[in-house]
């Protein structure tokens, strides 16, 4: 119902549109500050939480890089140790410890596609280097898939003895040209998918990772013990890469089974994972061999520097189990010869600092929003004084102070929900450039919603106060100021 | 219809004490047209309001139709205003946001009348004060005449037992002023009791009762020019 009351104060508040503008940003600069200083400060918690819970968090990283900072950079490009060697069967001191469920290999790689690209590419190249010499083999590089066969089937020759230092990589990666004809000859048949993509990252691992990280395919399957020691090369693809080199989701079971046509060699895709992981649905996984078929494999995990991990139960045994496993890689293979680590120190000491500044931020967010609050409560107490006059008449025609209080409150309420609103523009991006600068990943739009709605709850109480003061007025005390 | 009895009204200005009324004793019977005197300070504004329910009494007790309304809460001190009082001011006070009509709906909007019905009677009743071409005119388009005529429309609203007038022909010139009076005076030849503070002793020898207010005392009632000296 209309109410003579309401269109007053509503032509009221748009008679003084500077005032009421003024008012409308102030209560957006407060909000929109402060709601994006919440959200950073919640999304950090939370977001740190989740970071702790990951199984990488649990996880002890023995590896025989040179220094800790190599640990997750291409193998090609790092010095390796060539005393010591690392296998699958050191996994074994794992089973020493209590405190270790589980334990897998995982290094990393890479698998560069075949395709049109590809070849076009490849001949550029040569035409740019001009004639090959008549002696030179095609190098075998230390990382190369264990299944070479080309196109039309048969088995490359491998040109790399497991004696010989290999040849600085090719610019190129050319490890397993084809030529056009050959291509053509792939895109023909059927169990065989050209990628149109130029490469994709992946780790080498042993199915212990798997159940580490409590993966599961949503088509096909995982590895099995009995693929770490066969010929074949399987791939298991992340659920976005197999949507990508399927061509839609739809598609992605048809991929189970076919081959995937690399320069390291072809792979038979034996299965894709769920779609709810996110973390690995970018790339893919191929079983590691710690020997494997011809003299190039065996060659080849000399220059490999694997990394073991060792998951542990609880994060509190990490140290302990360190110190087990230092112990126990000491006596093997004598002291310094591996590096062991973990990242939960690391990111522990970056959640730290985070929340630190996030809630430095917060504090000073919450201050802008308390200056804010107490000026829109001046302005508005200011106004309610002018007002006292209209709210005695109100009262004598009838209003009660609740009544009062409620035109008070509309007001408020407009001020409070037109400058949350506005604010809301304002939070998203600060928040997020706040994230950012921290590299805080995640979404935090709901942390920024819940802090709108928060500092506009603060916003309207401030807002409401001189209102409800004013309301609790006796009459013929307002009266007598007519 | 009102009895007053020993009101006293004490304002507490910290330090100092001021008795703005004491012990007040006073009936308004219904159909009264009461006019009440007294100098600046004397207490008569005290007592309308008090009347009008706009503010409470230190001491006494309030009857309204023998019913104690002294500690009432404030919701049913703001129906009993809107349903049985109308007032009547010297500045008119009228909302100047708001047109001649919108001023006369606003009362019934507390009372819960729907829009329909309050826009029928605000058009009547500003057609009874004859202002009914300027219904949808503010009041700072109008003379000081009319806005009272508005004010008396709007304090008729919700059909009041009482009107309280607190000088309603004080900002008025003379002529204006009488048109004022009359339609006081009509009202009451209707029925309604009016109570009327006022310096004018000729304006108050229309009234049918006047009662004179000195320092927060009860001087004089007089009724139908009987006097009734109080002590």
């Amino acid at each position: 119902m209309r109410n003579e009351s309401a269109v007053l104060v509503q032509r009221r508040f748009f008679s003084r549109v500077l005032e009421s503008g003024m008012l409308i940003i102030a209560v957006a600069l407060g909000v929109g500050v402060s709601a994006a200083g919440f959200a950073l400060l919640t999304h950090t918690m939370t977001y740190s939480k989740e970071i702790l819970q990951s199984p990488a968090l649990r996880e002890i990283t023995v590896s025989t890089r040179t220094s800790k900072d190599d640990m997750e950079t291409p193998i090609l490009e790092k010095a390796v140790s060539d005393t010591t060697i690392l296998t699958s069967a050191d996994l074994d001191s794992g089973e020493l410890i209590p405190s270790v469920v589980y334990s897998y290999v995982s290094n990393q790689s890479r698998l560069h596609f075949l395709n049109q690209d590809s070849l076009d590419q490849q001949a550029r190249f040569q035409e740019m280097a001009g004639p090959p010499p008549e002696d030179d083999e095609t190098a075998q590089a230390p990382d190369q898939g264990s299944e070479q066969t080309s196109t039309n089937g048969h088995a490359l020759e491998q040109t790399s003895t497991n004696d010989q230092v290999p040849a600085p990589p090719n610019p190129m990666g050319d490890r397993f040209a084809v030529s056009q004809e050959e291509l053509d000859s792939a895109a023909s048949q059927e169990d065989i998918v050209i990628v149109e993509l130029d490469e994709i990252s992946g780790y080498e691992v042993t199915p212990g990772f798997f159940d580490a990280w409590e993966l599961q395919a949503s088509a096909g399957s995982l590895f099995s013990a009995s693929d770490m020691t066969g010929t074949a090369s399987l791939v298991v693809l992340g659920s976005k890469l197999a949507e990508t080199i399927a061509g839609s989701p739809e598609e992605v079971p048809e991929l189970i089974g076919k081959k995937l046509l690399a320069r390291e060699g072809l792979y038979t895709v034996v299965g894709v994972l769920e779609a709810s992981d996110e973390a690995h649905s970018e790339i893919y996984f191929t079983p590691y061999q710690d020997s494997v078929a011809g003299s190039a494999g065996q060659f080849r995990r000399r220059f490999m520097d694997t990394q073991l991990i060792f998951s542990v139960d609880d994060p509190q045994n990490l140290n302990s189990a360190s110190a087990l496993l230092s112990d126990w890689f000491s006596s093997e293979f004598g002291d310094d010869q591996v590096i062991i680590t973990n990242q939960r120190e690391a990111a522990q000491r970056t959640i730290a600092r985070n929340t630190g500044i996030s809630v430095l931020i917060l504090v000073l967010s919450l201050s802008g929003l308390l200056i804010a609050c107490v000026n829109i409560s001046n302005i508005l107490m200011s106004r309610a004084i002018r007002m006292r006059k209209y709210t005695g008449i109100l009262m004598a025609l009838g209003s009660s102070q609740r009544g009062i209080l409620k035109l008070y409150a509309l007001e408020a309420l407009a001020v409070s929900l037109l400058g949350s609103a506005i604010g809301s523009a304002l939070a998203v991006p600060l928040s997020r450039s706040m994230q950012s600068s921290l590299d805080i990943g995640g979404n935090s739009v709901l942390y920024i919603m819940a802090g709108i709605i928060l500092a506009g709850i603060v916003t309207f109480i401030f807002s409401v106060a001189p209102g409800y003061q004013n309301s609790r007025i006796i009459p013929a005390e307002a009266m007598r100021r007519i | 219809m009102i009895r007053l009895e020993s009101i006293g009204k004490t304002y507490d200005l910290g330090e100092t004490k001021v008795n703005a009324l004491k012990d007040v004793s006073l009936e308004i019977a219904r159909g009264e047209y009461i006019a009440i005197m007294g100098p600046s300070g004397s207490g008569k504004s005290t007592l309308m309001h008090i009347i009008g329910i706009l503010d409470t009494s230190t001491t006494g007790k309030y009857l309204l139709e023998d019913y104690d309304i002294t500690t009432l809460p404030d919701r049913e001190r703001a129906r009993i205003r809107n349903r049985h009082f109308g007032f009547i001011f010297q500045s008119f006070n009228l909302f100047t946001e708001l047109s001649a009509l919108e001023n006369v709906m606003l009362p019934m909007s507390y009372a819960g009348t729907p829009f329909k019905q309050r826009h029928e009677r605000a058009v009547e009743l500003l057609h009874e004060v004859g202002l009914s071409h300027r219904m949808n005119h503010l009041p700072s388009m109008m003379s000081g005449g009319e806005q009272q005529r508005v004010a008396i429309a709007r304090s008729l609203a919700n059909d009041p037992d009482l009107i309280l007038a607190d000088e309603p022909t004080g900002n008025l010139p003379s002529d204006k002023g009488e048109e004022i009076l009359a339609m006081i005076e009509k009202l009451n030849a209707q029925g309604v009791t009016i109570v009327m503070v006022t310096h004018n002793p000729v304006q108050a020898q229309r009234a049918k009762r006047t009662i004179h207010i000195q320092d927060g005392n009860l001087y004089s009632d007089v009724i139908a020019k009987k006097e009734a000296v109080h002590a």
